[in-house]
């Protein structure tokens, strides 16, 4: 829409008023924050909806959706001619997409297509990649190229995690050959309060974070399952550091949560199947 | 990536060599290549490292600009990393394939420094939410044969640019950009490992010129640089973590592989090791997956091995230091 | 043939002694796991071990593979090649087309020299192929007609009536009556609806 900037002398730059706003509750509010997030079961999983085959244009299509928020919808198109000729002839490329919606997450809303926009979207699209190129049998489709978007709807924690499994469960409702689903699961650890780098036996690795867990850890890692065959096919995780132990002891967590995550998917996949046979 | 052809017959001989604990070039699986490290090899940067990792060869330059610093961290100054990819490194540079590994470098680079503690970002404040030092990380890859057939070759389009590089010596204290120059002159596997190392030695070379705010009655502030040139700060690189790439072969994982092993492997794990030993960032890289308990004796690998690089490299440092201006400078025809 | 329940991608179906891996399946670690979300299927053939499949109802997701007959439509011609879209892999429309190229030679088996690719092919021409290569990084899939059974199928005249064949290379437009040169396939009397 033209402003007229004549008329309405704004300044050049704006800010969220989240910025200003956050700070003094940092102080008397955050302990209530914190006190109240306590309680929460560190191993305890978000419930998870998914959905399969829901859109009608794309060939496979899934939604899924964390309880806190977290909406990822994705789709999936079968093989189709590889664009340009070259590269691997034996084996089929995996093309991913990762949009955020411009509305996705709290505070101002970022410019559609602005430099920061598309560098976090790239760097999660290759993410995704990553974890979703050991599932499918590539093998199986030479001189083709696959395609998955992901678009993230609303971004309320874990949200890659989100993501990896929509996609899965995309690909798979595609009719594409695969060898297991890929299941994500994210994980973050809140910042001690008390000293740094003590005694690393208590570090409370929270499963599935939410948003507001996530903007105030120390350190996340997210972590893409294939249950059947017990391989990991993603790790992405970095923060403050920590011993390699708490590292290791959050994998095996979120190893864990992804094959507690499982069935549902596995459900899900198995609803659409027969929705599909039936209709 | 780079990436070279082997035949299967190639491969079966790397993986079963592996399998031994016996590599192609002589080295144990948690074995590294003899590194080169060079400090304060271009003059005109805040500070700058060379490092040569086998056939790997990497150049970084430091310099320093002053910004505003971020909104949600007022009291901090910022790195800035970009890595540009050209052809001239391996063909596979070429076009996008070059965009998508500067990208991924990039943004490995950013997840390891927006950890907190790697850097003290808060002593790159000048003055809260008004000026810091913003360090911008330029990346850019090129292969350039370091020959002096090549160097000498007045049509090679980079010669010119190299020789102005190395040749001039002309202190910038312009706007102080603490600009991170990369160039990647050699691609020979290990890429991430090295430029970690690269990255920590050019940290450990940069200067920053020491200025004071100077405020007056009307509330202006001014900021004033030192007249002394060698009156400068320095970064404390003690956290900074080093990038440990473990290839997996087979049943066993290498460290600092050559180009043809990584081509024999197809997942990987990238961590960030600190010199004490803590892990700050880890990730998953290449088209395989890994078992769970083999991530974890990567985990445990990759600590021991990031603790002795880290100290070596710290040690070399130190001697290099120690030289002063007396030493005598290799550069690139070394 | 049974029909079981259906199975989700990734599930362990059986072991690989009790049965061998079929379509939509795959074996690791000597059991055999689904890759389509679909149904299961156990087909006891005499003697040897049962094969599992796994099948889904919707039209599998086909590629077309070497020595696969598909059906393609000419784009384009010169002197050394025609240019095809591939439509159908044996009886199954592809969901997109892909694109061929019949090199001059591989358009009949005998006397390849005397080709002409403009008296084989004209654009718009519904051609029966066989596919007989991927092909490599620069070309695409290779097709040839180099069979008695493959050919020209479906042709139209300038006038824009279906020709009829009326002998191996020759094709007539039953308006006109002008004949036509193609590489006319024999299409065996099974696959011809009256």
């Amino acid at each position: 829409m033209p402003l007229d900037h004549r008329r309405l002398r704004g300044p050049d730059e704006s800010q969220p008023p989240e910025l200003w706003a956050a700070q003094p509750r940092d102080g008397g509010g955050g302990e209530a924050e914190e006190s109240g997030a306590a309680p929460r079961d560190p191993c305890a999983l978000r419930p998870l909806f998914a959905r399969a085959g829901l859109l009608s244009q794309a060939e496979g299509s899934a939604y899924v959706e964390l309880s806190g928020g977290t909406k990822v919808l994705c789709a999936a198109w079968g093989p189709r001619e590889a664009a340009e000729p070259g590269g691997a002839v034996a084996a089929g490329r995996l093309l991913c997409d990762f949009r955020r919606a411009p509305f996705c997450a709290r505070g101002a809303r970022p410019r559609p297509g602005g430099a920061a926009e598309r560098e976090a979207e790239r760097e999660a699209a290759a993410a995704l990649r990553e974890a979703l190129e050991p599932a499918v049998r590539l093998s199986r489709y030479p001189r083709a190229r696959l395609a998955v978007s992901a678009l993230l709807l609303q971004d309320g924690g874990s949200a890659l995690a989100a993501a990896i499994s929509a996609a899965s469960l995309a690909l798979a409702d595609a009719g594409v050959e695969m060898y297991d689903l890929a299941v994500g699961c994210a994980l973050c650890r809140p910042p001690r309060g008390d000293g740094d780098g003590d005694g690393s036996a208590a570090e409370p690795w929270l499963l599935q974070p939410g948003e507001a867990e996530e903007r105030g850890s120390a350190a996340r890692l997210t972590v893409a399952l294939l249950p059947a065959l017990n391989q990991v096919s993603a790790v992405l995780g970095g923060g403050r550091g920590g011993e390699p132990e708490g590292w290791g002891r959050a994998l095996r967590l979120g190893v864990e949560g992804c094959q507690r995550l499982y069935p549902v998917l596995r459900h899900c996949l198995l609803r659409a199947a027969r929705r599909r046979d039936g209709a | 990536m780079a990436s070279v052809v082997l035949s299967d017959a190639e491969k079966l001989y790397i993986i079963h060599g592996v399998q031994e604990d016996l590599r192609v070039d002589g080295r144990g699986c948690e074995d590294y290549r003899c590194a080169e490290v060079e400090t304060d090899v271009v003059s005109n940067t805040s500070g700058s490292a060379r490092v040569k990792l086998g056939h790997t060869d990497i150049l970084v330059g430091v310099k320093a600009e002053m910004g505003t610093p971020k909104l949600e961290k007022p009291d901090e100054g910022y790195l800035e990393f970009f890595v540009d990819c050209s052809a001239n490194a391996t063909p596979e540079f070429e076009g996008r394939g070059g965009e998508e590994l500067g990208t991924e470098i990039a943004s490995t680079l950013y997840r390891i420094f927006s950890s907190e503690g790697s850097v003290d970002l808060k002593s790159l404040c000048i003055n809260p939410g008004e000026h810091c030092w913003v360090l911008y990380v330029d990346v850019l890859n090129d292969q350039i044969c370091t020959t002096a057939e090549c160097f000498n070759n007045p049509s090679h389009q980079f010669s010119g640019a190299w020789q102005s590089l190395i040749g001039s010596k002309v202190l910038v204290l312009r706007n102080h950009t603490g600009t991170f120059c990369y160039q990647l002159l050699e691609c020979g596997g290990n890429l991430f490992d090295a430029i970690s190392i690269t990255v920590k030695a050019a940290l450990f070379n940069t200067r920053i010129p020491k200025v004071r705010v100077l405020e007056d009655e009307e509330g202006s502030k001014e900021i004033e640089l030192s007249d002394d040139p060698y009156d400068c700060i320095r970064l404390n690189v003690e956290d900074v973590p080093c990038i440990v790439t473990l290839n997996k072969i087979g049943y066993r994982h290498v460290v600092d592989a050559t180009l043809q092993e990584e081509a024999c492997s197809l997942a990987s794990l990238l961590i960030a090791i600190t010199s004490k030993g803590a892990l700050t960032c880890m990730k998953k890289i290449g088209k395989g997956s890994l078992d769970p308990e083999s991530i974890f004796e990567m985990m445990e690998t990759g600590k021991k091995v990031g603790k002795s690089l880290h100290a070596s490299l710290q040690k070399v440092l130190d001697e290099e230091e120690s030289l002063g201006t007396t030493r005598q400078k290799v550069g690139f025809l070394g | 043939v049974l029909a079981l329940s259906e199975r989700p991608a990734g599930e362990r179906l059986c072991s690989t002694e009790e049965a061998s891996a079929g379509s939509g399946t795959y074996a690791r670690h000597g059991s055999i796991f689904a890759s389509l979300a679909g149904c299961l299927q156990r087909c006891a053939e005499g003697g040897g071990l049962p094969v599992v499949s796994v099948v889904r109802d919707a039209e599998a997701q086909l590629l077309p593979g070497v020595g696969a007959v598909v059906t393609c439509k000419v784009c384009s011609i010169n002197s050394r090649f025609a240019k095809v879209n591939i439509l159908y892999v044996g009886s199954t429309p592809l969901k997109s087309t892909f694109r061929g190229t019949i090199r001059r030679e591989d358009i009949r088996a005998t006397e390849k020299d005397k080709v002409e690719v403009y008296k084989s092919f004209r654009p718009g021409d519904i051609v029966l192929a066989k596919v007989i290569s991927l092909g490599d990084a620069q070309s695409n899939y290779l097709l040839s007609t180099a069979e008695n059974e493959l050919g020209v199928v479906v042709a139209r005249s300038e006038a824009g009536v279906q020709m009829v064949p009326i002998s191996w290379c020759e094709m007539q437009c039953p308006q006109t009556h002008t004949k036509d040169f193609r590489k006319v396939a024999r299409v065996q009397p099974q696959f011809l609806q009256t």
